[in-house]
């Protein structure tokens, strides 16, 4: 039987709406949760004039034995059938919910299937409110259903404002009390079709109820993407923007399409994380770089985003800057990309998988993109050759292929004066701690080069593996260096490079400003930068590394002057000039 | 108004449907039953169009001609829009209701109508859809389909879905301003429906639910729908996809 305090405890949900300002306090701060007079008032067919009024005739009906819910939330009919250890004779069903079902997982109607979302969601609590305010608070699109999709709710247009997500899911609850009414046509369609076809049956509980336009989850997660991006002349697409190399280019190829495209509008559009100090570093205005990151879309309907993006904004050219979401939608809608813009690729290096085989974007997808790209642009020769060795390409496939130089800012390189030639010699090493650059090779030649101090720059930034730098005595961690200068006041007299796989990495160009030998290891494009002289031909050989930084050492003068004439002529040949005009005749075609 | 005379040309359209094609054919004539009992004075006419059908289908539709008087006509189209055209060049009225040929119809959806075409004085301009589809066999899902009057409507829907499928209700005068385009794998293009939906609403035909009806669709594993899914087609562009249109 319903008691006061038992009204209370609901009024108390309602009013203060305690479960809701718990995460965040917006959206339903008005609105009723577990009884909603104007849906007792439809039921009841009376007005009242106060929420108390309503309820206890609401109560009242209760205990006559009639099922009445007093929300669009709970709805007590299919509470009842789907609970059959329940006796509305004996208990309370509304109050049952409130004390125990929503505890037990029992779920208030068939649009919230309470086990679903917390194996979807990762919630562990079967809290029915909690799951609620779970969905209204969160920072993003819901589903309450499998079969049910909703939009974000949190968007600042009005349009949204007025589709909360009560509101849809609430429209929802009464357009099914409209169908499981037993004079309903729809159900009388469903049992009547049910004697053609026994496969769609008359009473179903695995039967799952949508609305369009919620019925799709692209919907839901994109419909944002038009607010964000509007439309745009030229996209550059990446993974995410950070100190790598690809930012670097990322740098030049803004620069060349905001001059190349006066009055464009240009869009950056990164999948992950963007670096904001490196947009400030590389002058790229932030107002025209897109994160697309806080939108929390599933991978599985990146295809879907790229395709909205692409197409709704009427981009004329589209390039992909080593981004995986576009390689992957120009892999399974190029066709309909080459009808309606310019795409142009760039890529850089194969890649590694954790077992050592060759992986990464272009071994995925150049074979197939290439039909529908316009240029694919590549910075080293080595990466064309091992391309030109996967498959036979017809001339015209070939003229496709561009090798390009990435610029390199102008930067004197004056000879490097030597303060103090009897030190202990200080060796700069400055890359990720990943796999890919071989920390724990670097780890050993300290050890061998206990004759030097070495400075060790970077961070973990794609593995998770902790390399033990601290076994090498003559190791230091300087952390992360963002700019040149913070190498250059450290006076060094050599660089360590021991990369397992890379194309031309940039990092070698701030190297060479650095004035000081580099010994590398030769791997990818890095014989197309350095001489050969100084590269290791075997990356794992810890004794080649060491014998050759002893043999710099002791006839350094004449090494050093060797390796500034080819720094300069390698700068030389890497301008800006030089890179926008490969750009310029890639976006003539 | 485009015809004098008031009837209904019922088009089941089908290819390799096989034995599937009697519970299509049962269910519409369960509805012709119905239209026929509550508006005698609506004359219904029955065509089942064959598009390349298998033996079996062929077999099938040739016995439904004889034994329940239906009108067999056999096509080479290879592409559902365009035997649909094809079929409506066929009907003896105005008005086509669609059916697919693995697909069924409530038993009211003809008679509420017909109901709609006269309260509307049989309209040239409008699409009639079900209120609901019911997707079986490969899913288990009442979806309630897209309704312009309804506050939740959202053209912007469009980027992502389709409101409305194939099975309808309208005067085949629209195929004049709005044919299907054909299907086209080779350059991505597929959802023959979905691309006339967006077309017809731009061309500002009104699309109507039919309160209380109900389309029942079963989602086959090896249909021409599946294969154009599963290539990855898209419906062909149209403004509903540029973000400008809804500036």
């Amino acid at each position: 039987m319903i008691n006061f305090k038992q009204a209370d405890k609901i009024f108390s949900i309602n009013n203060s709406c305690k479960f809701i300002e718990d995460f965040d306090g917006f959206i339903i701060d008005k609105t009723d949760i577990l009884f909603e007079r104007r849906i007792v008032e439809e039921a009841l067919g009376r007005e009242f004039d106060s929420d108390l009024k309503a309820f206890l005739a609401w109560a009242e009906r209760i205990e006559c034995g009639e099922i009445v819910s007093p929300s669009r939330f709970i709805d007590l009919n299919y509470y009842q059938d789907s609970n059959k250890d329940l006796n509305p004779k004996y208990i309370n069903l509304l109050i049952h919910y409130i004390l125990h079902g929503q505890y037990e997982g029992r779920s208030p109607n068939k649009l919230l299937k309470v086990e679903w979302i917390c194996s979807n969601y990762n919630i562990n609590s079967t809290h029915g409110l909690v799951n609620l305010c779970n969905a209204i608070s969160r920072n993003g699109p819901f589903k309450s259903a499998p079969s049910l999709s909703f939009p974000a709710f949190f968007d600042s247009s009005e349009k949204e404002k007025n589709r909360s997500f009560y509101g849809v899911i609430g429209d929802l609850f009464r357009d099914k009390f409209s169908i499981f009414d037993s004079e309903s046509e729809i159900l009388k369609s469903i049992n009547r079709i049910s004697e053609i076809e026994p496969q769609i049956k008359k009473f179903d509980p695995n039967r799952s109820y949508s609305m369009m336009p919620f019925n799709v989850d692209s919907y839901s997660y994109l419909i944002k993407l038009r607010n964000l991006i509007g439309s745009a002349d030229v996209l550059i697409f990446r993974d995410a923007i950070n100190y790598g190399g690809a930012d670097v280019v990322l740098k030049f190829l803004y620069n060349f399409t905001k001059t190349n495209n006066n009055k464009s509008v240009v869009r950056i559009i990164s999948i992950g994380p963007i670096d904001m100090d490196v947009l400030l570093k590389h002058g790229i205005d932030k107002n025209d770089v897109v994160e697309l990151g806080n939108l929390k879309i599933p991978q599985y309907l990146y295809d879907d985003m790229i395709f909205d993006i692409v197409i709704g904004s009427q981009a004329k050219k589209v390039y992909n800057l080593n981004c995986g979401p576009l390689w992957s939608a120009t892999k399974t809608y190029g066709k309909i990309f080459k009808t309606k813009f310019k795409l142009y690729g760039f890529m850089f290096c194969d890649d590694r998988d954790k077992l050592g085989n060759v992986d990464g974007y272009p071994s995925r997808y150049l074979l197939t993109a290439i039909n529908y790209l316009d240029q694919i642009y590549l910075d080293s020769l080595y990466l064309l050759e091992n391309i030109k060795n996967r498959s036979i390409f017809t001339s015209e496939v070939q003229k496709k292929f561009v090798v390009f130089n990435t610029p390199v800012n102008s930067f004197e390189l004056k000879p490097k004066v030597f303060s103090n030639v009897n030190k202990r010699k200080k060796i700069c090493w400055a890359g990720r701690f990943d796999r890919q650059k071989r920390p724990d090779i670097l780890i050993q030649i300290a050890k061998e080069l206990n004759e030097c101090d070495i400075e060790v720059w970077g961070s973990t930034m794609l593995d998770t593996e902790d390399y033990p730098f601290q076994s090498a005595k003559n190791i230091e961690l300087m952390g992360m260096f963002s700019n040149i200068e913070e190498l250059l006041v450290r006076d060094y007299d050599l660089v360590l490079f021991t990369s397992e796989w890379e194309g031309v990495p940039t990092i070698i160009f701030e190297f060479m400003k650095l004035r000081v030998p580099i010994v590398a290891s030769k791997v990818g494009g890095v014989s197309e930068v350095l001489s050969g002289k100084l590269l290791v031909s075997n990356f794992e050989k810890i004794d080649e590394y060491v014998s050759l930084v002893r043999s710099i050492f002791s006839d350094y003068d004449a090494v050093l002057k060797v390796c500034l004439a080819e720094y300069k002529s390698v700068f030389s040949a890497r301008t800006v000039e030089k890179f926008n005009n490969i750009m310029l005749e890639g976006s003539d075609l | 108004v485009s015809n004098t005379v008031r009837g209904i040309q019922v088009i089941v359209t089908a290819h390799k449907e096989g034995v599937l094609l009697y519970q299509t054919i049962k269910s519409a004539e369960v509805a012709i039953k119905e239209a026929y009992s509550r508006y005698p004075a609506i004359e219904i006419s029955k065509i089942i169009y064959l598009d390349n059908p298998d033996k079996l289908t062929l077999k099938i539709g040739n016995d439904i001609a004889k034994y329940l008087g239906w009108n067999v006509i056999i096509g080479d189209n290879k592409d559902p829009g365009q035997s649909r055209m094809k079929a409506s060049d066929h009907s003896s009225f105005a008005h086509i209701a669609l059916l697919d040929g693995d697909d069924l119809w409530s038993f009211n959806w003809l008679s509420n109508s017909i109901k709609v075409l006269m309260d509307n004085n049989f309209n040239n301009k409008i699409i009639l859809h079900p209120e609901y589809n019911y997707i079986f066999e490969g899913a288990n899902l009442l979806v309630k389909q897209g309704d312009p009057t309804s506050s939740s409507f959202d053209l912007e829907y469009f980027r992502f879905g389709n409101y409305w499928d194939a099975l309808s209700i309208f005067d085949k005068s629209i195929f004049e301003v709005c044919p299907y385009i054909k299907n086209d794998s080779e350059i991505g293009l597929g959802h023959e429906d979905f691309t006339w939906s967006q077309l017809t609403y731009l061309n500002n035909f009104e699309h109507k639910l039919v309160k209380g009806t109900v389309h029942f669709k079963r989602k086959r594993e090896r249909s021409v729908s599946f294969e154009v899914n599963n290539i990855k087609s898209r419906a062909a562009i149209t403004d509903f996809n540029y973000y400008k249109y809804f500036k």
